[in-house]
């Protein structure tokens, strides 16, 4: 009997010690970049001048090339496999290609001046165009019925719509709370699996996180900006400089923020933090991007030679 | 507003459709611009040609939100 209560406690004892090491999440206090891909070179024709990235869950890559206007399927080698696209204005054709969305089934393509966004299967075969009536600054998809894009308002409060798969906006998601001058509010956003919310200020110095009710939990200050330079462009009065680019989430939560202008090296940094908004360091990309992208295996993907190259590196996180 | 923009956006699309080309020559100059300065210029351009719209209020209130647009990603992308 003593026995059994002796093994019964030592096995409590050998799960709390071990808990914080079998349930704790990577929380990384350094992290160095190992390239294991690069697709499109100076020399090539492979990629023109690439904007948006997805990652499948068999690792397909899709880019979209603006100047291009195709999008393109490469397998997890880099080899391009199909190219879809031309200019023009009809189904499966671009004008001003942008950012890519993806679900397991289909890819979500925008395009500048159109207010739609474009869907295609993961052959690249044209689908369907949803009506989207607001410019597309970023986009998510949820879910095939839920396209969440962040857009720029004027005199209106900062809001993330949520689209269904007819282009009905299902619902907002607001997350400020006053009106600011046009293009303040611009954001770049990430939803994680709870469904909270993570946003950067494209022109403010802030990065916040809100729970699934649009609660903020908190809002962080990276670059101790109190004001942003403006100036007055054509009767506007317009921020100049970007001050984050692009976030992204790994597997563990962590956000990933892109810096812009005002990093030390101008969009190059990225910013790691937990998902309570803690710093957890920073480290630098080998060449500027307007982006990063983490796939469901935590490979990061960022641009060289300014949008002909695309690279993926393996993050290695160290723990000192 | 949305639901309002919604209501509008099949008779807008259209028009939308035959300025795409006009556009389309307001894209070049944002995607080539490389020196700093130069999505200001764009963006510039771009408003001068809105203008013209100026008493098709909704369009041109379209036609400028796109130039706005487009000038956050010239910045986004071209600039560091």
């Amino acid at each position: 009997m003593i026995s059994k209560k002796v093994i019964f406690l030592t096995f409590l004892l050998a799960i709390f010690c071990c808990a914080p090491f079998l349930f704790s999440k990577k929380e990384p206090k350094k992290i160095q970049l190992e390239e294991v891909l690069s697709i499109g070179k100076l020399d090539d024709d492979t990629l023109f001048q690439w904007v948006g990235v997805a990652v499948d869950s068999n690792e397909f890559i899709y880019v979209t090339d603006a100047m291009d206007y195709s999008l393109k399927k490469f397998d997890a080698q880099g080899n391009l496999l199909k190219k879809e696209g031309r200019k023009g204005g009809g189904p499966g054709e671009f004008t001003a290609l942008r950012y890519l969305g993806n679900s397991e089934q289909f890819l979500y393509v925008t395009d500048q001046y159109k207010p739609e966004v474009q869907v295609f299967d993961k052959d690249l075969t044209y689908q369907r165009s949803i009506i989207i009536p607001v410019p597309i600054v970023d986009i998510k998809i949820l879910s095939d019925d839920e396209i969440a894009v962040s857009t720029i308002v004027e005199a209106q409060l900062g809001k993330i719509f949520i689209f269904d798969s007819k282009g009905k906006a299902k619902r907002e998601f607001q997350y400020s709370d006053k009106k600011l001058p046009l293009m303040m509010d611009v954001v770049s956003f990430d939803f994680d699996l709870k469904g909270n919310l993570y946003l950067a200020y494209s022109f403010q110095d802030k990065i916040e996180k809100f729970d699934p009710k649009q609660k903020k939990l908190w809002s962080k200050k990276l670059l101790g900006m109190k004001e942003v330079k403006r100036e007055k462009i054509a009767t506007f009065v317009l921020p100049t400089k970007y001050l984050y680019k692009d976030v992204a989430l790994d597997s563990s939560g962590n956000l990933f923020v892109l810096g812009g202008s005002y990093s030390k090296n101008q969009s190059r940094d990225v910013y790691v933090l937990n998902p309570e908004g803690k710093l957890l360091t920073t480290f630098t990309l080998p060449d500027t991007s307007h982006c990063i992208y983490i796939d469901h295996q935590d490979f990061l993907y960022s641009r060289a030679n300014e949008g002909i190259t695309l690279k993926k590196f393996k993050m290695k996180y160290a723990d000192s | 507003m949305i639901l309002n923009i919604q209501k509008h956006i099949k008779k807008i699309s259209l028009i939308l459709m035959i300025i795409l080309t006009t556009l389309t020559v307001i894209v070049t100059p944002v995607v080539s611009a490389r020196e700093e300065g130069r999505c200001e210029e764009a963006y510039e351009n771009c408003v001068d040609d809105a203008v013209g719209f100026f008493f098709l209020t909704g369009l041109f209130l379209n036609y400028m939100i796109y130039c706005t647009a487009g000038y956050v990603f010239c910045k986004k992308y071209l600039e560091k």
